[in-house]
């Protein structure tokens, strides 16, 4: 039996490797998969929790959680390719006409 | 208690106004398909025609105090307060994009479902009674408000502040999940009231993983009501958004998410009132000064707006920490300043809005120069907006104000109103600045007013209400005041 910490910890290291992910990588691709790196993680403990408290919510909230990262995909998969069609490029450094 | 169909029904009764919200945007979308091509203004009107019944509708059940769908809903007065406001959002969004709709030559069924969409999300949030319908409600706010800020498709600018929304959304909901699931590890609950009945049953409610929770909690809402230093897309998405959506976006997710926090931080965790009335005064003091003094160097107006809107935030951050020590007064004050603002905030958009033509968006300060000579009654109703905003005296900018700053005095917390009024005498400036430029400045050629009568009304309408408002602001106070009775 695998304790809830074991669990925990490894929730807790994919959290971190994606949001060091999203504000260090380049490509706009790259970023949205921390992200999802990221709810995933979250994912990861609800359900351990779940597991440890015996009780079922947060399975639930896992279940209904994957659903809304897919119809988040589906819309950042279109932004990103509605502004690769107007500028041809995927790195985040070059989308700076909005500033300040 | 068991779970049947007529215990279903019942429940379902009790949504009926987001029923019909659903209905709308179905016939909506119906229509659209098969109406032949060619001008669809009917969807305009029909998507504000489900806004106002869904008003009235929710407008019978005022009063009713339930909890709904096993506890995943709550039907209250503060709820019906809050989905009176978005209501009146919506309503006031659909008048002003049914002239700019057709302007920019934005696909009209599309874009009249997805606010109701979002509105959908956002009704969801303010009647959430656990963590995961919050979630839900806030996740379809946010995914409907991606696309509608990336509506105008050929646009880079509309695109490039479609992937900093979506982006920052994104990791702020990545935030808040792991909060929420901290929070369910600790307390075992993901539904507000259980959550509180269990910290209230703890003889010690210090758990550090509560603890990271609860700031993770606020980081995930700081993106929906944007507080520093979770604000940085304001600016970018107020400026690449077409201007009705930016408009929507200044109040409706605001005041949403500012219904959540309110019933988490005043329901769920009240018992760690220290921790977070510290965090929420910090917030507010960073939030309100880094608003006001960026909006000072700003030329052009929707990223002064959206600044200014921040500073706003700061204000209302305020009544929160004082809602700590006097939970009726706090909060009174905060809702009662999120009604008002409501009608000051979205009045700007609506001018910009009324300033702009096919080929040229007036957005910057020097357009607006003259425009007194041009249209003295466009330049007098901005002036009233931009007065009230200031919070100069008779308008209701300057009650709501007043009554955030007597709550944080009563509270004792004068250096965050020193803080406070100092902030509103610098934001005075750069309000002022706009009013200069359309009363002292010569008229420049080509500023042409594209009014049309469905825009009138909505600026009607928010002037009359700031006006009256201001004037006799007591029966709104009443409002608020009689909606968060039973909440605390």
């Amino acid at each position: 039996m695998i304790s809830l910490n074991w669990y925990l910890v490894v929730s807790a290291l994919l959290f971190c490797i994606g949001l060091i992910g999203v504000l260090v990588k380049r490509n706009v691709i790259m970023v949205f998969l921390c992200l999802e790196l990221m709810l995933n993680a979250a994912n990861l403990s609800l359900v351990a929790f779940s597991d440890y408290l015996g009780n079922i919510q947060g399975q639930i909230f896992t279940i209904f959680n994957i659903t809304v990262a897919a119809a988040e995909a589906v819309v950042g998969l279109a932004i990103i390719i509605s502004l690769y069609r107007n500028r041809a490029m995927t790195n985040v450094d070059d989308f700076n006409l909005l500033k300040w | 208690m068991q779970y049947n169909f007529v215990v279903l029904l019942g429940d379902i009764k009790q949504i009926s106004a987001e029923m019909v919200i659903i209905l709308t945007i179905v016939v909506i979308m119906l229509m659209d398909i098969l109406a032949p091509r060619g001008d669809k203004t009917l969807l305009a009107y029909i998507s504000l025609g489900g806004t106002l019944l869904a008003a009235l509708v929710c407008c019978t059940w005022n009063g009713v105090e339930q909890s709904i769908f096993s506890g995943a809903l709550v039907v209250d007065r503060f709820a019906f307060f809050f989905k009176l406001m978005l209501f009146t959002i919506t309503a006031l969004t659909q008048l002003m994009s049914i002239n700019y709709v057709k302007l920019r030559n934005i696909n009209r069924g599309e874009f009249h479902a997805l606010v109701l969409f979002a509105t959908l999300g956002m009704l969801i949030m303010v009647s959430g009674a656990d963590l995961l319908s919050i979630y839900l409600g806030l996740e379809l706010n946010a995914i409907a408000c991606c696309v509608l800020v990336a509506f105008l498709r050929q646009n880079v600018k509309s695109n490039e502040a479609a992937l900093k929304y979506f982006v920052l959304s994104l990791f702020s909901s990545g935030i808040l999940l792991y909060g929420i699931s901290l929070v369910y590890g600790v307390t075992g609950e993901i539904n507000i009231y259980k959550i509180a009945r269990y910290l209230s049953g703890q003889q010690n409610v210090s758990h550090p993983m509560l603890h990271l929770g609860l700031v993770l909690l606020v980081v995930g809402f700081g993106f929906k009501v944007a507080y520093v230093p979770f604000h940085m897309w304001v600016p970018d998405v107020y400026e690449g958004a077409p201007i009705s959506v930016a408009a929507f976006l200044s109040l409706g997710p605001k005041a949403a998410g500012f219904a959540v926090l309110v019933r988490i931080v005043m329901v769920a965790v009240f018992t760690l009132k220290v921790e977070w009335s510290i965090l929420f005064s910090l917030l507010a003091v960073v939030t309100m000064t880094l608003g006001n003094l960026t909006a000072l160097c700003q030329e052009n107006i929707r990223r002064l707006l959206a600044y200014s809107g921040i500073a706003h935030v700061g204000y209302m951050l305020m009544g929160l920490v004082a809602a700590a020590n006097y939970p009726q007064l706090g909060i009174t004050s905060v809702i009662f300043y999120l009604l008002c603002y409501v009608f000051f905030n979205i009045g700007p958009f609506g001018i910009i809005i009324l300033l702009c033509n096919k080929h040229k968006i007036c957005e910057f300060i020097g357009d607006f120069d003259g425009l007194s000579v041009r249209s003295p009654l466009s330049a007098f109703v901005m002036t009233i907006f931009l007065l009230s905003l200031a919070g100069i005296p008779p308008m209701v900018g300057f009650v709501a104000k007043f009554l955030i700053f007597m709550a944080a005095m009563k509270a004792e917390l004068y250096w965050l109103v020193a803080i406070g009024i100092i902030n509103s005498a610098i934001a005075m400036f750069y309000y002022l600045r706009i009013v200069v430029a359309m009363y002292v400045r010569a008229p420049k050629p080509g500023l042409k007013i594209n009014a049309s009568p469905s825009l009138t009304i909505a600026l009607a309408i928010m002037v009359g209400f700031t006006l009256l408002m201001g004037i006799y602001p007591a029966l709104f106070i009443g409002f608020a005041r009689y909606s968060i009775a039973t909440l605390l």
